[in-house]
Parts: structure tokens; sequence; C-alpha cells
């Protein structure tokens, strides 16, 4: 990643920890995010995300480290001084208040003219398409409708950034979907720079320009979706992002980026990103959609061939997923797209599964 | 089954109903009927002399001092109901907002111990504070604060005093179940939106709890409109309350029928005004009930 002008960061975290009584929620974290980003936090419940962001939002303050926002120190300053804006979990809509009036809040509070606000209120109720709505009762929204407003109402006072904890997560599949791409349309037509939380690997992916994935209080890796998909620099995430095949073995030998590694299942060979040496233990992991899967069980001339009998399949429409249990009675997850060319192996064949050197790589088995 | 359930309810309900038939609405239909006739001699009651009238309600209104007391009273009730929500408001916050768990109990707690005694025994324990060389007076002295001691009972302000102390609460509690549902999570995003402390007071908070605070005000207003314990303790004689007054008919004047009618329209013109300052304020009194 290139280096980035220090002007370009607008929220950045330096070794910030937080604990409660002996519980570190949040340890050591430190990042940075860039103006105009959509920034993930992603990571599996009670790890400290949603400290992260409470402490961003001057909630509450850090045991040690510091926050910058917009290149200023924030220790001391309230919230209702600092420019970010939380959109809660669970909303936190004013209930006595209408569609109107929620939205008109920050400014009131700011002694903007009711002129001006209803202008305003207008323009942002225009932005997340409920123009007219501002009469309406909270209550007689529905999720997405009140899912939108609560973003206007954040967005009126025009946040340096706008932090989201899980907004989707009481919303149902369908408008889930909807949702993600409403927010990212949204976040494009303002450019404000958005902190997001989730556990929905899917959603941080999708929508993010770049994620951290967080496990117990601690960032394990920053990157883009691709980066942190393709190249998980941690056990933990390439075992909480996505699905994985892990394979545990001993390196025999590593060359340029390359290693060799021992395993019950023979000497396979994958991408070793740690430089592993020879004679450590580690995991090779392999994605389910990297593997292929022939009839037969002849070893073929790759060097990375796993045999065993294919145990189940289930058909899933544009995928089909396979279960193959290899002679080490471990069992591999497969899945490979329906192009409805290929023949199917049967279940109960014997089957060889291969994959690309490329595909697979290596990590250390114990600790991190 | 549904006949069987509502036959067990009726005969259930059986006892409470015969209560509240016989020791509530009966003897005031009687006291009605009582307000509504002449005092006469015992021995010409029952007889064709015994006729209804108004003029018992006619010597309320004709006399100015009788109004005078009875308009004082209602302005105290309403001094006593604002003081014991500016009191009753931080303690109730505290306790629903900012207590953790294990201290919210113990608040609680405190706060009802001293109600375990009954209001006479505690009336009269302002009594012994305020008295000349009572706690209040000993403790200024002793502070250098004041030379001469003087009495602070038997004043306007002691009953104020005293009568906020005595329904305290009926306002706490009420307020506490209000506050106590506001979410948290609605002051933080008004924080959050820019709002300081006492706007989120003032937009977020108090709207919240505005059906508690009139569940608790009507409470308040009503027990002190109607109290006779603190004012004849505290009060004393420069400070006529308006149920005493119907006190002195009953038992000084023995004319029951006079206070009679003087209950009713103390009952009468004090519901009046809780409704009246209810639609004042737009207040729903269905929000009042939920919250009470
Ligand atoms: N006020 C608090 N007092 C004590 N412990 C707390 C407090 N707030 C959070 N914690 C603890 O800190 C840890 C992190 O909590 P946090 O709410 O940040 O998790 P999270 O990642 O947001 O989880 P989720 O996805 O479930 O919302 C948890 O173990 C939680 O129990
Ligand atoms: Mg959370």
């Amino acid at each position: 990643m290139p280096e980035l002008d220090q002007r370009d960061v607008d929220v950045e975290l330096v070794g910030v920890t937080k604990r409660y009584g002996d519980l570190t929620a949040v340890a050591g974290v430190s990042l940075a995010v860039h103006r105009g980003e959509f920034f993930s936090i992603l990571g599996p419940s009670g790890c400290g995300k949603t400290t992260i962001l409470r402490m961003i939002a001057g909630f509450i303050e850090p045991s040690e480290g510091e926050i910058l926002i917009a290149g200023k120190p924030t220790r001391g300053v309230a919230p209702n001084r600092r420019p970010t804006s939380l959109i809660f979990q669970h909303l936190a809509l004013f209930p006595l208040m209408n569609v109107y009036d929620n939205i008109a809040f920050g400014l009131r509070m700011r002694g903007v003219s009711e002129g001006e606000i209803s202008g305003r209120v207008a323009a942002q109720l225009e932005l997340i398409n409920l123009s007219g709505y501002g009469p309406k009762r909270v209550d007689q929204l529905s999720g997405g409708e009140r899912q939108r407003v609560a973003i206007a109402r954040s967005l009126i006072i025009a946040p340096t950034v706008l932090l989201l904890d899980e907004p989707l997560g009481a919303l149902d599949l369908k408008l889930r979907e909807h949702m993600k791409e409403e927010l990212k349309a949204i976040q494009h037509r303002v450019g404000t720079t958005f902190i997001y939380i989730t556990h929905d690997q899917g959603e941080a992916l999708a929508m993010s320009d770049r994620v951290a994935v967080m496990s117990r209080g601690r960032i394990e890796q920053i990157g883009t979706p691709s980066e942190i998909y393709e190249q998980p620099q941690t056990r933990f995430v390439a075992y909480f992002v996505g699905e994985n095949n892990a394979i545990a073995g001993r390196t025999a030998r590593e060359d340029a980026g390359r290693v060799v590694v021992d395993t019950p299942e023979g000497r396979l060979v994958s991408r070793n990103p740690q430089g592993m040496e020879a004679g450590r233990s580690g995991l090779i992991f392999i994605r389910p959609e990297k593997l292929q899967c022939t009839a037969g069980d002849d070893r073929g001339s790759g060097p990375n061939a796993l045999r065993g009998t294919l145990e189940e399949i289930f058909y899933e429409g544009p995928m089909v997923r396979m279960r193959v249990r290899l002679h080490t009675a471990r069992q591999v997850a497969v899945v490979i797209p329906n192009l409805g060319r290929t023949v199917l192996p049967a279940v109960g064949d014997a089957v060889v599964v291969t994959f690309s050197a490329d595909d697979a790589y290596l990590l250390p088995d114990g600790g991190a | 089954m549904p006949r069987r359930t509502a036959a067990a309810a009726a005969v259930l309900m059986l006892p409470a109903l015969l209560w509240v038939l016989l020791l509530l609405v009966i003897p005031q239909f009687k006291m009605l009927d009582l307000s509504l006739r002449f005092n006469l001699p015992i021995e010409q009651v029952g007889t064709e002399a015994d006729v209804h009238t108004l003029v018992n309600y006619h010597a309320f209104v004709t006399n100015p001092l009788y109004w005078k007391v009875f308009l004082k009273t209602l302005y105290s009730a309403v001094v006593i109901t604002l003081v014991s929500f500016l009191v009753a408001f931080p303690v109730a916050y505290a306790m629903a907002k900012l207590a953790s768990g294990s201290w919210r109990r113990r608040l609680l707690i405190l706060i009802l111990i001293p109600f375990w005694v009954n209001e006479i025994v505690r009336t009269y324990a302002w009594v012994l504070i305020l008295t000349e060389h009572g706690v209040l007076n000993q403790v200024l002295q002793a502070l250098g604060l004041m030379q001469e001691p003087v009495s602070h009972l038997y004043r306007d302000s002691t009953v104020v005093i005293g009568m906020t102390y005595a329904y305290m609460l009926f306002m706490i509690f009420p307020l506490y179940a209000v506050l106590e549902s506001l979410d948290t999570s609605l002051i933080e995003a008004a924080q959050d939106l820019g709002a300081h402390w006492l706007q989120v007071l003032r937009h977020i908070i108090l709207p919240h709890a505005i059906p508690g605070a009139a569940a608790g005000g009507i409470m308040v207003f009503m027990l002190s409109v109607g109290t006779f314990v603190v004012p004849s303790f505290l009060g004393g004689k420069g400070a006529l309350w308006f149920v005493e007054l119907i006190y002195r008919r009953f038992y000084d004047a023995l004319n029951w029928n006079l206070g009679s009618a003087f209950s009713f329209i103390l009952l009468a013109l004090s519901m009046l005004f809780v409704v009246g300052v209810l639609r004042l304020f737009g207040i729903a009194v269905r929000r009042v009930i939920q919250a009470s």
C-alpha cells in the first residue's frame, strides 16, 4: 500500500488499550483510516469492536494510547464536541419526535435557524430517498427506512467520520442485501469517511475499501478485502474469513517463497508468506473453491494431490459443494462452480483432489 | 371453562368489591347526602324539616375566608408538588441511570426505610429537628452560623418541607419507572449529535419523563391537598390548611353537613385543577395512567 500523506488520515489510533478491571477489551490497537475511506472492523462477538467505536465517538476514554481525529488529539473531548457521528446498533431514533425532528436534531442543537434547517432536512430526505416522510412518526417506518433516517440524522451534521455499529444486524436477510448496496451508494455520494463494524465477513468484504480483522481485543490483519481473503497472515484470519481447509505438517525445505511440507497426506507445496524455515510445524490452508476434484485414484503428475473418497455432494444451484474423506480420515470441503459441462463424480467414488501451490499458504501452527 | 373462570374471578373479587362498596362508595354517598341537608338538631333529623338544600355550598361560595384558605392550600400543594419534583428527579435519575445494579438496590432500600415508620412519627421527627432547641439549631450554632436559636416550626415553609418529605416516594417511584425505561443510547445519540447535557435534559430526558412526572405530581398534589397530619403538627395556628377547616367543622362545630360539603368542594376543585393543568400541558391522561 502506498504511504499516504498524514493530511489524508481522518482517524488514527495509536496503541489504544481499554481495560475493564482485569479484562482487556481492546489491546494495543493501532490503525489509520483515510479520508473518504469505507473502513470495516470485522471480528467475532465480544472482540472489542464496539469498544473501539465508542472510544472514537468519545463515550469512553482509552486506558492507554491516543486517538487522533483529523490530526487532533481527542483525549478529554466530549462526544458532542467531536466531529464524529455514531449510528447505534439499534439506531436510537428519538421515539417522541417525527422523522423531520429526528433529522433536524443535530442542527437545532447547533442553533441553526429553522429556515435553513428545513432546506437541509429536505435535502437529506432526498439523499435517502424518503422525500415527504418528514411528518411520519418513527414507529411507522419499516426497518430499512428507519435505517436510512438514522443515517440522514447523522450525516446532516456533516461529520468528519461516520461510525456505524453493526447497523444491519437487526434487519432480515433480504433487506440486509439491499441496505448493503444502499449504504455503499450513500457513502459514494457524500464521500464521508465510514468506519463500519460488523461480525459478518460477507458485509465487510463486499462494502469495504479496507478491513481490519480483530480477535480478542487485537488487530490480526488490516488490508483490502482481497488481501484479507487471499493472503491471511494469521491462522485466525484464515479460519474466520471465509471457509478454509487446513492440513497440518512439518516444513521440509523452503525456497523462493515456496515451501515443501511433509503431511500425513504426503508432500505438499504451498506459498510461504511468513517465511517459515525448515523443520517447523505449520498449517497449510487452501480454500474449497481453489480445489479441483476428479474421479479416479491415480496420483497424476502434479505435486499437490490428495486421494480420498467422495462422501457427500450438496447441490447448491450455482455451486456444487462436495465433502471428500481423505485416506487419513481427514475431511476436505471442495466447492466447484456449476458450469453444467463437467461430469461430477458420484458419491462413494474414489477421487483425487488437487490444487495449485499458488493458492495454498503455510502459517505457523502455534500462537498467532 | 370460560364460564367457570369468570365465576371464580367473581368469587375472588367479591371481598374487594364489598370492601370498596361498604367502606368507600356507601359512606361517600352518605356524605354527599349529608352535605345537601341543613344542620338540624338531632331530634329533627328525619322529620319534614330535613330537606335537601344547597345552603352549605352557598356558605363556602359566599365566605371569602374559606376561599382564602382554599386558595392558599392549593397554592401550597402546587409548591410542594414542584419542590417534590425538583428533589425527586435527580434522585430518580441517579437510581435509574447512574447507579449500577447493586447500588440501585441499596439506594432503593435507603429511600424506603424511613417510610416503614408511621407518618405521624416521621412528621414528629421534623418537630425534633426544627424546634428551638432542635437538631438543626444545634448544628447551626455549633458551626457558628447562628447565635440566637429561633424556632423553625409553625411556618408555611415548614409545612412545605414536611409534606415534600412525607410524599417524596410518590414522586420518586413513577419518575424512577419512566427514567428506567429510557434507553440510554437515546441520551448518547443526542450527545453524539451535539447536544450538551442541558439540551439532552430538555429535549430527551424531560419529554420522556413527563408521564411519570405527571403521575407523581397528581399523587403528591392530591395527598398534599388532603393531608391533615403534617399541617396540624408543623403548621400551627398561623398556617391554616383547608383540611383543618373541614376537621373543625366536624369536631369543633359539630356541623357534619358543612364539613361534608367542604370535603366535596375540596375534592371537586382539586380534581378540576389537576385536569386543567394536564390540559394546559397537553398531557394525555392515558399516558399518565400507563406510567403509574
Ligand atoms: N462497560 C463494560 N464493563 C465491563 N466489560 C465490558 C464493558 N463493555 C464491554 N465490556 C467487555 O469488553 C469486551 C468487548 O466488548 P465489545 O462490546 O467491544 O464487543 P463487540 O466486539 O462489540 O461484540 P459484539 O459483536 O457482540 O457487539 C467484552 O468481553 C465485553 O464483555
Ligand atoms: Mg458490539
